[in-house]
């Protein structure tokens, strides 16, 4: 009897004894990480039958609208606190820091920027600009798109309101158009006649990401969406996905987007990009500040929201 | 006697071992927390600048460091998960959760790409003909885009994910878990979720699959009662087969070049 229940007590204590087998091969380093890990599901000891029943509906991919969700969230809002790539833009020219200081924007901003010109990492140059209201900011936002889908006009709508709204505090306080550029080799890359074209709009700051190359067509490639220079989003096919209910009848339709990577307008991945920002009127020359921005945390972001917008979790090993 | 004793001895040794890998996991909090150290000054200097009267190209210059600091420090917990450290995910966010000078998720984000951009380099680095050429497809596939790759830390982790590292069939992203992938199998997991995503076949496969007329059609089938028509019949043997071709087949297609290239 007393056998028989001491039995129990150790089928019992089995567990406690793996745990502490297992921490001791931790902290010991004296089994080897095959014997720890093993049996969790990793499967790297060769194909194993658990990655054959999966049901279909799982791994077909993302929603049109769940990728313009995670470009939104990455280049306007941020996610959980962390630094959107327009915040990032803005922080990096320095444009918000010297409003919150609630010093003299214009003027301390046009001497910091002159100050700024003469140092090496400030190029002058005549872009030829027309005269601009130097009491106000002008905002024009201008996503280029290049898709199939309807909804991606939604998209352009809805986050052109969104970035209006991010950068609304900046509005009438200083004198200074962004034209946020960005191209890997430098340059100049667009007409008086468009700049023109984006001075007359209504709007009250210029952020212009653009790439000498323009928007990249690839006959096998599709693009959801084209942002100048940030990265592209795009996918290899697009499916109907149709889902049904018990008795077979059709319950929802969602067009579904396979194959989906990122494309980098960029000779090299996580390249830093120049930024130009119009300085002012400075002698008789327009001046830009030329300043430099990585899109490593955009990339990262996209790739989370992405990843994280499947209803699934990932299959297969 | 013997009976006391056994569980006796499970329990010194329980201790000893919690102790142990109590101090060891402090130790690691503690080394990660000081690679993080200069960005944390940096940002509490950060603080202070909405008081000083201050330039743009300073604060340019304040934000630049930032981003450069914290991608040192990344690199930095790469070689460490690189060289055998266990449990580094959680470590970084235990880290990141008692500080908040430091964005976590800003800082997740470029610890996320250090890896995948580190991992690259060792590639490319790679001098054996098999990587080589495996390095030269990878450049070619990845003219067209690159996946989407995500390192995972605890915050990312889903509940439900088991995996130390995952290819999605639709999507076409990547996955990795690295608290549960020792760094001795890095590289090779790396690798073999790499081939997965070369592997045309895959995407034919998960296609098929993803078709969901033949779920409906099997439970129509069962509603009626009646067996499939011969055309039926073939269209379930395909969605079957291509199932197995979306799981089964594939490992063993991905298999192979992952230990080719895993001898060399």
């Amino acid at each position: 009897m007393k056998a028989s229940i001491s039995m129990r007590r150790i089928k019992k204590m089995n567990s406690t004894i793996w745990f502490c087998v297992k921490s001791l091969s931790i902290a010991t380093v004296l089994m080897t990480t095959s014997m720890s890990f093993a049996g969790n599901g990793g499967g790297y000891a060769g194909p194993t039958f658990k990655t054959v029943s999966i049901p279909g509906t799982d791994d077909k991919g993302i929603t049109v609208g769940r990728v313009h969700e995670a470009f939104h969230t990455c280049f306007v809002t941020g996610k959980n606190g962390s630094t959107s790539f327009l915040r990032q833009i803005l922080n990096a020219l320095g444009s918000k820091q010297v409003i919150e200081n609630g010093s003299d924007v214009d003027k301390t901003k046009l001497l910091s920027l002159t100050d700024a010109i003469r140092s090496d990492k400030v190029f002058s140059q005549p872009f030829g600009f027309a005269k601009h209201d130097e009491k106000k900011m002008r905002v024009s936002y201008i996503p280029r798109l290049a898709t199939r889908y309807n909804d991606a006009y939604i998209f352009k709508t809805e986050l052109k309101e969104a970035v209006h709204s991010e950068l609304r505090s900046l509005q009438d306080s200083a004198a200074l158009i962004l034209d946020i550029d960005i191209d890997p080799n430098g340059g100049r890359y667009f007409s008086d006649e468009e700049l023109n074209q984006y001075l007359a709009e209504e709007n009250n700051l210029l952020i212009r990401l653009n790439t000498p190359q323009g928007i990249w067509k690839n006959e096998e490639t599709s693009y959801v969406m084209s942002f100048g220079a940030l990265p592209f989003i795009s996918y290899q096919k697009a499916i109907k996905n149709t889902s049904y209910d018990q008795i077979g009848r059709i319950k929802d339709v969602a067009q579904i987007l396979q194959g989906v990577s990122l494309i980098y307008p960029s000779p090299t991945r996580n390249g830093k990009y120049p930024i130009f920002s119009y300085a002012g009127l400075v002698s008789q020359n327009e001046k830009f500040l030329v300043t430099a921005i990585s899109n490593d945390r955009f990339v990262s972001c996209l790739q989370a929201e992405l990843q994280n917008s499947l209803v699934d979790i990932p299959q297969g090993n | 006697m013997n009976l006391l004793n056994g569980p006796l001895i499970f329990f010194f040794t329980l201790v000893w071992v919690l102790l142990n890998q109590g101090y060891a996991q402090a130790e690691l909090l503690h080394e990660v927390c000081n690679i993080l150290g200069p960005l944390k000054e940096h940002k509490s200097l950060q603080m202070t600048l909405p008081n000083k009267a201050i330039r743009l190209i300073e604060i340019k210059d304040i934000y630049d460091q930032e981003l450069d600091l914290e991608k040192r420090a990344a690199k930095e917990i790469f070689n460490l998960y690189v060289s055998g450290v266990p449990n580094i995910g959680l470590a970084v966010e235990r880290c990141l959760d008692s500080n908040e000078l430091i964005n976590k998720q800003d800082f997740l984000y470029t610890l996320n790409s250090t890896f995948i951009d580190e991992s690259f380099k060792k590639i490319k680095n790679a001098q054996s003909p098999r990587l080589v050429l495996f390095q030269q497809i990878l450049e070619k596939k990845f003219k067209q885009g690159l996946p989407v790759v995500q390192v995972l830390t605890p915050t990312f982790v889903d509940k439900n994910l088991e995996f130390k590292a995952g290819f999605h069939r639709g999507l076409g992203s990547l996955v990795f878990n690295i608290d549960r992938i020792p760094a001795s199998e890095w590289f090779i997991v790396f690798i073999h979720e790499l081939l997965h995503s070369l592997d045309s076949e895959l995407a034919i496969d998960s296609e098929k699959y993803a078709n969901s007329k033949i779920p409906a059609l099997l439970s129509q089938l069962e509603i009626q009662g009646r067996t499939p028509s011969s055309p039926e019949l073939a269209e379930i043997e395909a969605w079957f087969k291509a199932g197995l071709g979306r799981g089964l087949f594939t490992e063993y297609r991905t298999w192979v070049p992952t230990l080719l290239i895993y001898r060399e």
